[in-house]
């Protein structure tokens, strides 16, 4: 059985009267990625910060690498990197002396912190912008060198505190994979993110939270199984007869329909063949039919049972 | 020590300011030390005045002598038009009437309404001549007071002021003032700004970038203590802050082709002090963490402000009492005090110089302490 990378037992964190971690607890193996996913103010970078022995918390305890963690836990410290949602480069530094510098503080060794630097440049594909001052490269490429300076003393455990917020879909996916990669390498990741799908891409197992909150935790099949619905089924169709919904609604396995926006939108709770039953009834009924959608449950879905609200604000 | 090796790379990429500031600073300095008056140009440098004699009597002809041997006596006019336009075109700096009666007037002691005067607007000339005149009045009244005749007292007279004059040029002559020349002391005058300049937008910036929120998390989050951390930062500011305090010691010796001697030193001391002042003010305000052109706002209002206020730019002697006393709560101003002193624009007194050196070290320390606070509570908004 893997070792407990990080424990967290009943956390507590308290602003004045506001919750932000209400009896919070986690435990995180080696090699896994982990996912804290929730929405925004759903205590994630509080838990980060707690555990980073950033932010003194209330109540319970935090072990890293089965050391109680403080503020002093220098060699704790030595083993993780950080990596934040905001770009922590400096502007005056080219690429390289920037890695370097964040480097620097976690190795003294100059020609060991050299061959850190260059991996991590060779890592994150920034061979050919060494030179270049932060200013200069294209928003994917700040991320890329972000990473780079949280990985260069190469961590045992790295936190990534939503990495990904206003990047493109190439980026996204370049950074994804390299966090696959580095976990590959050997590291365990803690991943916090809002976006559900990044969570269900690379996240072996996921916690998500609410309001201070775990509402849920486990693998993401295990997390889908919490909840009733297991298919969505939306059919673009002109406004059926309630004789024809009704029909539907009685299928077996249905326990919810909807028409709205010229789609009607079917939920299913197990079962097979859901599909093809509600489409027979539709052509019985010589409707036409538009286009036709099978849809598994997401995250989102199984946040919005959970908690009966949307994971992802509206903004995003 | 990565942490003061990287200051250094910052402020290499911060160093434009610091060369432009240095760069007009220098160059200022020389234009102003090549154009200074000495002391033999200002004995050359008279007055233009016109005497309008109405007494004509010895004691006005006298006085009219007096004044003679120490300015240059312009062909009077009894156009009043010509005279206003003489003055206006400052063909003549003062015009003075001696009034009918002068030497009645003075022998019997009535020496309220003597002269009358003309001339375009308060200055240095109309403020130098009343006070000449006065002067003359009051001792050849002590004259004839202890019971000389008038010929005899307006001769003790002009002999007195010759004196005084000789006295007055023999105290300018010491030591103390050929060791801290007038250009040296045009030098250390100007410093005070191109310290609060430079360190404001130099080390200022530096320190900002050092301490962003985001870049002290990443740090915060390492294994270098955050005790480490702040001491490599306060190590390279000091050796930043010397350095470019050294180069303008340098360039003081370079640019007026000497060594100090002397009492020089009090004035390199008084710069390193105020140098002291003017990096405690740029922690406080890089503490507060303010957005780019707030900064270099606030930085421009604190330098030009307090050299406006504190006599840097405009002598102490001509700043109003109101101007002065704000000044006294600025460091600036006791800075041009102790330098004041220095170039013996008032006498020296090595207490009061102490108390200058000393008021201004107060005022560095208040400055820390206040950036300690300001740190503490920006600390504790940050983990809240």
């Amino acid at each position: 059985m893997a070792d407990t990378v990080v424990k967290i037992e009943n956390l507590v964190k308290r602003y004045k009267d506001l919750i932000a971690l209400d009896h919070l607890s986690l435990e995180i193996k080696e090699g896994e990625v982990f996912g804290l996913l929730g929405p925004n103010g759903s205590g994630k970078t509080t838990t980060i910060n707690c555990l980073l022995s950033l932010l003194a918390f209330d109540k319970g305890s935090i072990e890293i690498f089965g050391k109680e963690m403080t503020p002093t836990s220098y060699d704790i410290k030595r083993e993780i990197g950080i990596i934040m949602q905001n770009v922590a480069v400096f502007e005056e530094l080219t690429v390289y002396d920037n890695i370097d510098y964040f480097c620097g503080l976690y190795i003294t060794d100059k020609a060991e912190r050299k061959k850190c630097v260059e991996e991590a440049i060779k890592f994150v594909g920034l061979e050919d912008f060494t030179k270049f001052y932060p200013k200069k490269l294209s928003g994917g490429l700040l991320r890329r060198l972000n990473i780079a300076c949280g990985i260069a003393h190469k961590p045992k455990l790295i936190i990534l505190d939503e990495p990904t917020v206003a990047v493109d879909p190439q980026s996204r996916n370049k950074i994804l994979e390299g966090i696959q990669e580095l976990n590959r390498n050997g590291a365990t990741v803690i991943y916090t993110s809002h976006y559900m799908e990044e969570v269900e891409q690379i996240c072996t197992r996921i916690a998500i939270m609410d309001k201070g909150h775990k509402v849920a935790e486990g693998t993401k099949e295990e997390l889908k199984k919490m909840i009733k619905n297991t298919e969505t089924i939306s059919v673009e169709i002109a406004e059926p007869s309630e004789e024809i919904t009704k029909e539907i609604s009685e299928l077996p396995h249905v326990y919810k329909t909807e028409y709205a926006e010229d789609r009607l939108t079917v939920w299913c709770s197990g079962g097979k063949h859901n599909l093809i039953r509600v489409l027979g009834v539709l052509q019985k009924h010589d409707l036409h039919i538009g286009r036709v959608y099978s849809e598994l449950p997401t995250l989102n879905d199984v946040f919005l049972e959970i908690t009966g609200k949307a994971l992802r604000d509206k903004e995003d | 020590m990565q942490v003061f090796n990287t200051f250094f790379k910052v402020l290499k990429k911060k160093k434009t300011a610091l060369v432009i500031y240095t760069v007009i600073f220098l160059v200022i300095s020389f234009v102003l030390a090549s154009g200074s008056e000495t002391r033999d140009q200002f004995k050359e440098s008279k007055l233009k005045i016109m005497v309008i004699d109405e007494d004509a009597s010895a004691a006005s002809k006298a006085l009219t002598d007096l004044i003679g041997k120490k300015h240059t006596i312009k062909e009077k006019t009894s156009d009043d038009d010509e005279l206003t336009e003489k003055l206006y075109w400052t063909t003549i700096d003062y015009a003075l009437v001696i009034k009918s009666g002068y030497e009645s007037n003075l022998v019997s002691g009535s020496t309220d309404d003597l002269f009358g005067e003309y001339h375009v607007r308060e200055n240095y000339s109309t403020a130098y001549m009343t006070t000449v005149l006065g002067q003359y009045v009051k001792t050849a009244r002590a004259y004839l007071a202890a019971g000389k005749p008038l010929d005899e007292a307006l001769s003790a007279t002009a002999d007195t002021l010759s004196k005084d004059t000789e006295t007055i040029y023999y105290e300018k002559s010491d030591g103390s003032s050929e060791d801290y020349s007038n250009e040296f002391s045009t030098y250390f005058q100007y410093m005070p700004y191109i310290l609060l300049a430079v360190l404001m937008s130099v080390l200022g910036a530096v320190l900002t970038i050092m301490n962003r929120k985001d870049i002290r998390f990443r740090t915060d989050c390492s294994c270098t203590k955050p005790r480490s951390a702040t001491l490599q930062i306060f190590g390279a500011a000091v050796v930043m802050v010397l350095g470019i305090w050294l180069l303008y010691m340098v360039a003081g010796i370079f640019l007026y082709g000497g060594i100090y001697r002397g009492i020089a030193w009090l004035a390199v001391l008084n710069s390193l002090v105020f140098t002291i002042v003017a990096a405690s003010i740029s922690l406080f305000i890089a503490g507060l963490g303010l957005e780019e052109n707030v900064f270099t706002a606030i930085t421009i209002i604190v330098s030009l402000g307090m050299c406006f206020l504190c006599g840097i730019f405009v002598p102490l002697s001509v700043l109003g009492e109101g101007v002065k006393t704000a000044g006294r709560f600025l460091p600036g101003y006791w800075y041009v005090v102790a330098n004041d002193m220095l170039k013996g624009a008032e006498p020296f007194d090595a207490g009061k110089y102490a108390g200058c050196i000393g008021i201004q070290l107060g005022f560095a320390a208040a400055f820390v302490m206040l950036s300690l606070v300001v740190k503490k509570s920006r600390k504790r908004e940050t983990t809240a």
